[in-house]
């Protein structure tokens, strides 16, 4: 028996799928990945199209779908599209704001079989949240985390974005997180949809995404499902990443059926099928686009002796801030000192 | 080391599987943790999922499918 190195071995399918499952939202964050294309919403799945989507899904292993948007509880039949899923052995994991969670809705999730919820709050306090997700927006997420555990949801989990204005803030999260026996989980900012005009006020410094690495090391029991660059190979190792998972472990469906390598990457020139059209599994196997993911090795990385510790980031970052997904992640340490 | 041989292996409730060129791959839904097996055409996840002893599951060899059983039984993706 062998543990291999993932980027070596092509998967039969995606280990996961994140599904944004409607465009609709009644938020409008500024770094919402989303938000610039939330004006189409008659193009979202129907149910019937969303239950074939799933056996899809089922048909070729998928062990887990991550369900965001938009917001998805502004779909009425969200409730049985979750049914649906876990009536099959689908493993489910929502992303919400939080905003349509009362107190039936968060004891009907606790009833549910659901992997995780996650909320997402984007500071601990909430001039910070507001100021990025909206007034109002930090007691929204916190009256429904307060909901959720006094449901006795047990698999909460608390999303922020890492900005450099909650940056400081994330100790404070971190702590609050565990009052409500919450994870913590935290993603990376990209200059995606909104978040496009934010970059220079939001991303990183090169010290701050060091003083980062140092907390994911500390806190071991921080979840990340990122490519933070300043990560040494045993945390990576730890945190089970070293590499990004686009069209290798995971890609991504849009409310229309889109798919894309990865939810940040949802533009015309990733687009690389369509899943109302073609069987999800014959997209992920003969997209030409997703093969070339499958085997980037970025220009800048070439001769970088962290190359196998972290195969050149984020594409995603590199496109949006050199139009090219082979430059290698800007936001990487050794590129930030170039 | 003395394996009972009408032992019977099962997949744990909270573990899925299935086949990929390597052999096995597991996932794990209680931490969404993935376990690559490299088992080759030994053991197929259809079979796992089903249950059975080392010969129903590893009819073509089933010493060297009990030794991976074993090791599986032992990290609890299997139970008996």
């Amino acid at each position: 028996m062998l543990k291999d190195n993932l980027h070596n071995i092509p998967l039969s399918a995606p280990v996961n799928v994140t599904w944004e499952i409607t465009r609709r939202c009644n938020l409008n964050c500024k770094h919402c990945l989303s938000r610039d294309r939330m004006n189409d919403c008659a193009s979202d799945m129907t149910f019937e199209e969303c239950k074939q989507f799933v056996d899809d899904l089922l048909a070729c292993s998928v062990f887990q779908v991550n369900i965001g948007g938009g917001e998805p509880f502004m779909r009425e039949d969200i409730w049985d599209i979750l049914a649906y899923c876990h009536e099959n052995g689908m493993v489910t994991c929502v992303s919400t704001n939080g905003s349509l969670i009362d107190e039936k809705a968060a004891k009907r999730l606790t009833a549910m079989p659901l992997n995780y919820i996650q909320v997402s709050l984007d500071g601990y306090k909430k001039e910070t949240n507001d100021a990025i997700r909206g007034d109002g927006t930090y007691d929204i997420a916190m009256g429904a985390i307060e909901r959720f555990t006094a449901a006795g949801f047990p698999h909460l989990s608390i999303n922020t974005v890492v900005t450099r204005v909650n940056f400081r803030e994330l100790p404070y999260l971190y702590a609050l997180a565990k009052k409500y026996h919450a994870k913590t989980r935290l993603s990376r900012f990209r200059p995606s949809g909104n978040a496009a005009a934010m970059w220079d006020k939001y991303h990183l410094t090169k010290e701050q995404t060091l003083e980062l690495a140092k907390l994911l090391s500390e806190y071991h029991d921080i979840v990340t499902g990122d490519s933070f660059f300043s990560i040494t190979a045993a945390d990576r190792k730890h945190l089970g990443l070293n590499m990004c998972g686009a069209a290798k472990m995971t890609c991504s469906v849009s409310p229309d059926g889109n798919m894309y390598p990865c939810a940040f990457l949802q533009q015309d020139d990733f687009l690389v099928g369509n899943v109302k059209q073609e069987k999800f599994i014959d997209i992920w196997n003969n997209a030409p686009l997703l093969n070339e993911f499958r085997n980037l090795k970025p220009t800048s990385c070439g001769d970088c002796e962290r190359f196998d510790t972290c195969h050149g980031g984020c594409p995603a970052i590199a496109y949006f801030l050199k139009n090219d997904i082979h430059a290698g992640d800007p936001a990487c340490i050794v590129n930030m000192g170039k | 080391m003395t394996v009972n041989s009408a032992k019977i292996y099962s997949l744990a409730p909270h573990m899925r599987v299935r086949d990929e060129s390597f052999g096995l791959l597991f996932y794990n839904t209680k931490n969404t943790g993935l376990i690559f097996i490299n088992s080759g055409d030994l053991i197929k996840a259809a079979a796992l999922k089903q249950g059975g002893t080392k010969a129903a599951l590893a009819p073509q060899n089933p010493v060297n499918g009990e030794a991976i059983l074993e090791k599986l039984l032992g990290r609890g993706i299997l139970t008996c």
